[in-house]
């Protein structure tokens, strides 16, 4: 993944795109979560899967 | 035997007194309100009594006992559930302001009708952390739950109303919600027994979801046999839960109970011993030596399954929630309210990288039943922090309290496996250690057989806490 990724500029498109207001006050917090879940996920990234790899959860008809 | 004689006894001696018509329901209930009504106030583990219900519930289990009915296996024994369990003409306010706005539920929750139609006696409703997304029980809108053995500290969650209650005796029974660790961890703080099913194994249906497909359902109780008992009232299909297994179970209480001889049990390595406690460690050996767990078995990748569980857990959490974050988000709980925020921003390639990764550990660590039925490890890394702390040190490390909680039941929740906690006392200490049971998928059996050697031979056991010595 991208580590010099913009968080601010992230949040701040992904407010507007999915219309969730996100106040000046309330944007720190926003970032700091945003930043936990995208270092949780670097891990994640991280592991190099076999491109057929099924993924979890399975969907029965 | 007197109805007196009963309270903080177990739901097996509860019913089995019932069912022999040496005690009636409706005493034990009269009693069983007014020490809710007593003790509540210090640990704000009942959100809602359900008296009229419970009235109701009890004089029918009486008048069965009365006329030769069969009452239920379940008989007159008072219990508890979570605030994200449907029950009839109650709001399931899920720990939320916002949920006051929906209508009352029209049907219980099945687990739920499935206990009050076993005989049980439904009391009320119980404090958690808002959505259940929380390992503290520590709820801006309705309080902290305190923990029964110390009223200063967490008695865990997001199912801490659950323990809480159990714990101080005033219900023998109560049902907990796990996704992360939910029954686990406050089972673990408040030192009682929990129990979270294979994935699918209890119904969901009428339960407010969390993450969907790391949602379980299950009880707590100070028992292994009330567990069991528990669990066989609950299990069996239902066609309203599309992840409930179709394929019938085996009762749990039936288990010839044969001990531990023919069992396989292997202990944690690795990730589960790098950041616990001097003590804790000690409790983890001590059971491992009680049930002859002579190998060491390593789960692969656990760090990586946590972080996985956290990115599905929040992405699919949000989605749960987002209407009500673009048009309400400052009546959510501001300790979770930044977390959905972000959940719901996360790019897709985390969730669909995440849930690859799933299928890779879950075979991974299925291989290892291979070679072992039953597999040791810790639930919490130290006993209950302070309410309303935010860090703590562990190992030298700082770490935030809330997450850090989980960090033992977050990696097993990934891939659904049968878990029973039980408690294990610390020598000099206060607080006890939960320590987890593993099986593999559908052995349920198996890990409730090694929770009973274990409480058989004295290493798990329940304390009562001074709180609920305290007079009705």
């Amino acid at each position: 993944m991208n580590q010099r990724f913009d968080m601010d500029r992230y949040v701040a498109l992904m407010a507007e795109t999915l219309d969730i207001p996100v106040s000046e006050e309330e944007r720190p917090g926003v970032i700091l979560q945003m930043q936990r879940t995208a270092d949780l996920a670097t891990q994640v990234m991280e592991f190099e899967a076999p491109q057929d790899l099924e993924p979890a959860p399975v969907f029965k008809p | 035997m007197t109805a007196e004689s009963l309270l903080g006894a177990t739901a097996t001696t509860i019913a089995a007194a019932v069912r022999g018509g040496e005690a009636r329901a409706s005493d034990l209930l009269e009693i069983t309100l007014a020490r809710i009504e007593a003790v509540n106030p210090s640990i704000n583990a009942f959100n809602t009594l359900t008296k009229d219900r419970a009235l109701a519930e009890a004089r029918k289990v009486d008048e069965r006992v009365a006329s030769g009915e069969d009452p239920g296996p379940l008989a007159g024994v008072p219990f508890g559930v979570k605030n994200l369990y449907d029950v009839e003409g109650e709001v399931t306010l899920a720990g939320s302001i916002i949920n006051r706005d929906n209508p009352p539920a029209s049907r219980d929750a099945t687990v739920v009708e499935r206990l009050s139609s076993a005989g049980g006696v439904l009391v009320g409703l119980l404090n958690m952390d808002e959505y259940a997304y929380g390992f503290t029980t520590e709820n801006s809108h309705y309080g902290a739950t305190r923990n029964p053995h110390d009223l200063e500290r967490s008695a865990g969650g997001s199912s801490g109303g659950s323990a809480a209650a159990v714990a101080a005796g005033l219900v023998p029974l109560a049902l907990g919600t796990d996704t992360n660790g939910s029954i686990r961890v406050p089972a673990s703080v408040c030192g009682i027994h929990g129990f979270k099913p294979t994935y699918g194994r209890l119904s969901r249906a009428g339960v407010f979801p969390f993450a969907a497909s790391l949602d379980h359902t299950g009880p707590l109780a100070r028992s292994t046999a009330d567990l069991a008992l528990a669990y066989d009232a609950m299990r069996g299909p239902d066609p309203r839960d599309p992840i409930c297994r179709t394929e019938p179970s085996d009762a749990l209480l039936q288990d010839p109970g044969r001990g531990t001889s023919a069992l396989r049990i292997a202990i944690t390595g690795g990730y589960f011993r790098e950041t616990l406690e001097g003590q804790a460690l000690d409790v983890l050996d001590t059971a491992a030596q009680a049930l002859g767990a002579r190998d060491v078995v390593e789960i692969p990748e656990a760090a990586k399954a946590r972080a996985t569980a956290f990115v599905i857990t929040t992405i699919e959490g949000a989605s749960v929630h987002l209407a009500n974050l673009r048009s309400r988000k400052n009546d959510f709980d501001p300790l979770i309210r930044d977390r959905l925020i972000a959940g719901a921003m996360a790019p897709a390639a985390w969730y669909t990288a995440a849930q690859r990764f799933r299928r890779w550990y879950r075979d991974r660590v299925l291989a290892l039943f291979e070679d072992c039925d039953v597999i040791l490890a810790p639930a919490t890394p130290c006993v209950p922090q302070p309410l309303w702390q935010e860090m703590m040190n562990l190992d030298g490390q700082e770490l935030p309290v809330r997450p850090t909680m989980g960090r033992f039941t977050q990696p097993l929740t990934l891939i659904g496996l049968p878990i029973v906690v039980v408690p294990v006392p610390i020598p000099g200490q206060r607080h006890p250690i939960g320590l987890q049971i593993i099986a593999a998928p559908w052995r349920e059996a198996d890990a409730l057989r090694a929770a009973r050697a274990l409480e058989e031979a004295g290493v798990a056991a329940v304390r009562e806490p001074e709180i609920s010595r305290a007079k009705a």
